[in-house]
């Protein structure tokens, strides 16, 4: 029987892979058969990452995705070396605990730009004349916290509740060039962001955070076996949605 | 000096009626609850350059302790 996630014959960017998300995402895709191009700020941990995929054509394109301007014009010459991509994935993002009184317009539009502005030139990008193969699927990043609020948080829920606005509208603005447009809300994974952000935390607060996931902290796999899914064919009349994986958070 | 930085920006976080001293204990100020803990953090990293623990945080009873944390050994 053939497998319904196959991605053989697929070239999926793979954003954020250094770490996390990203880079199980990247590993996991490459098992499934895609051709993948990894692309972060860090060229050296990018080889990392590049060293744990299974199978042969994986690339590495480093960009400061920061770089929001200069998004589109750089995913053509990436889609020109390694093909038009059947996918692609914006797992970087970044977040901040920063209360209210101490909020900062700096670190609040910082986070917008990579978690909101990023996702949206991407998809810019992507949807270049030669730039997606037929079918191609775009897979975004929200959170929870997108859904729901959370003390201290008010920018990055901000971008995260914006990324859902933007699959929508994308979803619908691509379909008649069959890209299809969703994004994952997961909820607290055991990564190296989150255990950055842990420490910035007391430990009361880390505390309710585990508890309120009553299938406990999710794993990078738990999300990246969901992207595996939305990019896939199986997935092929999905867009415009917002695929909870939170162990049970939001079900309160 | 350092001391009397950080003592404003307490001051100023916990929108104290009074300017802090130091001596004052951190269960008798209004605002300090777990988000100002998070504040203070934040505050210390951007202003002084001090990274520190949510939990030496929590163990402090006192501004002077607060301050201790981020001036290092503190001088009355």
């Amino acid at each position: 029987m053939r497998n319904p996630l196959d991605l053989s014959g697929r070239v999926v960017l793979v954003s954020g892979a250094s770490s996390g998300i990203g880079r199980d995402t990247a590993i996991l895709l490459s098992e499934l058969g895609a051709t993948l191009v990894l692309t972060g700020r860090d060229p050296g941990r990018l080889s990392a990452t590049l060293s744990e995929l299974t199978g042969n054509g994986h690339t590495v394109e480093p960009m400061d995705l920061l770089e929001v301007e200069q998004i589109p014009e750089w995913l053509k010459r990436v889609a020109a070396k390694a093909g038009p991509l059947g996918g692609l994935v914006h797992c970087a993002g970044v977040q901040r605990a920063q209360p209210l009184k101490i909020l900062d317009t700096g670190t609040f539009e910082g986070i917008q730009k990579l978690n909101v502005t990023a996702s949206v030139m991407l998809a810019k990008g992507c949807r270049q004349k030669g730039c997606c193969a037929v079918g191609c699927s775009i897979v975004l990043m929200s959170s929870i916290y997108g859904l729901v609020g959370r003390p201290a948080a008010a920018a990055y829920t901000a971008s995260k509740a914006a990324v859902i606005g933007v699959t929508r509208t994308l979803a619908l603005e691509l379909a008649q060039q069959q890209i299809r447009v969703n994004c994952i809300a997961p909820g607290m994974v055991g990564t190296e962001m989150t255990e950055r952000f842990f420490r910035s935390l007391i430990p009361e607060q880390v505390a309710a955070i585990e508890r309120a996931h009553p299938l406990g902290i999710g794993s990078p796999r738990d999300v990246a076996n969901a992207i595996a899914f939305l990019l896939s064919d199986a997935a092929r009349w999905i867009t415009g949605s917002v695929l909870v994986v939170d162990g049970g958070y939001t079900a309160q | 000096m350092k001391r009397e930085e950080v003592l404003s920006t307490l001051s100023e976080l916990l929108e104290t009626d009074s300017p802090l001293t130091g001596p004052e204990r951190l269960s008798d100020l209004a605002n300090w609850d777990s988000l100002a803990v998070i504040s203070f953090m934040g505050l210390a990293d951007a202003r002084f350059g001090v990274a520190c623990a949510p939990a030496d945080i929590n163990a402090s009873k006192t501004v002077d302790d607060l301050l201790r944390l981020v001036c290092g050994a503190t001088k009355h």
